[in-house]
């Protein structure tokens, strides 16, 4: 199983997509405990029911939490979690980065670290027989409308669906 | 604590502060804050969207700097019909996990 370190943007879009329990089951998900704080925080969960899920899954080891020990600086600035999330990536000599925020993506870029995107967890779950076509193509309009992902991108992604059928 | 200040604002523009603060039963100066407050807020917004656009903030430093968790920072991003920061080089480049 690959290890994938996530932060909060992608946390909550496959929260919000119903896809998140699928995909750690399929992966092992660490996440520091700042980007928790971040998605699911107290006040988070009694107003979003995702972020209670996100929650749940930290709890129930679906998500797994791990302390960051190191303070090295990035070649970028970031928020505290997507800077969190590159220092355990790079702590735990893990296989991808799960983000969905440009800055953090041109992060990896400068430091040579393989990223991945909602969009592409979505394409890999339905490649592998995890989720029928029908509901990739529904995670992807959710991703448009509530995960504000531009229309380009998706439209690559249901393209990149299509062609692995033929 | 308020400091008095004086400016000079063209008789047109005094004129429409003037009619909006009747209809909203406010006095002139009640106005003119409460609009100075607007507009500097819509200004930070629009400063925040350039720079989350152009990539020099984060998801949650733009967030932050608004004093939105990243739920909010999605939902400001719907309301005002605007996308991620994320571009199709870096779904080109995005590598799989499975």
């Amino acid at each position: 199983m690959q290890v994938v370190v996530a932060d909060a943007s992608s946390l909550i879009l496959l929260a919000k997509c119903s896809l998140l329990r699928t995909y750690a089951g399929r992966v092992t998900l660490l996440v520091p405990p700042r980007v928790l704080e971040e998605a699911a925080g107290e006040k988070l969960r009694e107003e979003h029911p995702d972020a209670e899920l996100i929650a749940r899954c930290g709890d129930e080891g679906v998500l797994r939490c791990e302390v960051v020990i190191s303070r090295e600086k990035l070649p970028l600035s970031l928020g505290k979690g997507e800077a969190e999330a590159i220092r355990l990536f790079l702590e735990k000599k893990a296989d991808l980065l799960l983000s969905d925020d440009g800055r953090a993506l041109k992060t990896c870029r400068l430091l040579d670290i393989p990223f991945t995107t909602t969009p592409r967890v979505i394409v890999d779950l339905e490649g592998c027989g995890a989720i029928r076509m029908a509901d990739a193509r529904r995670a992807l309009e959710k991703l448009a409308v509530v995960g504000r992902y531009s229309r380009d991108v998706l439209a690559a992604a249901l393209v990149a669906i299509q062609e692995k059928k033929r | 604590m308020t400091t008095p200040t004086t400016i000079r604002l063209p008789d047109k523009l005094l004129e429409q502060i003037d009619r909006r603060a009747r209809a909203r039963k406010k006095d002139r100066a009640s106005m003119i804050r409460e609009l100075l407050y607007e507009g500097l807020a819509r200004d930070l917004e629009d400063e925040v969207f350039t720079a989350y656009r152009e990539g020099r903030l984060s998801l949650s430093q733009a967030g932050r700097k608004l004093g939105l968790d990243p739920w909010a920072w999605l939902d400001l991003l719907r309301r005002r019909n605007e996308t991620l920061n994320v571009t199709l080089e870096d779904w080109i480049d995005s590598r799989s996990a499975l």
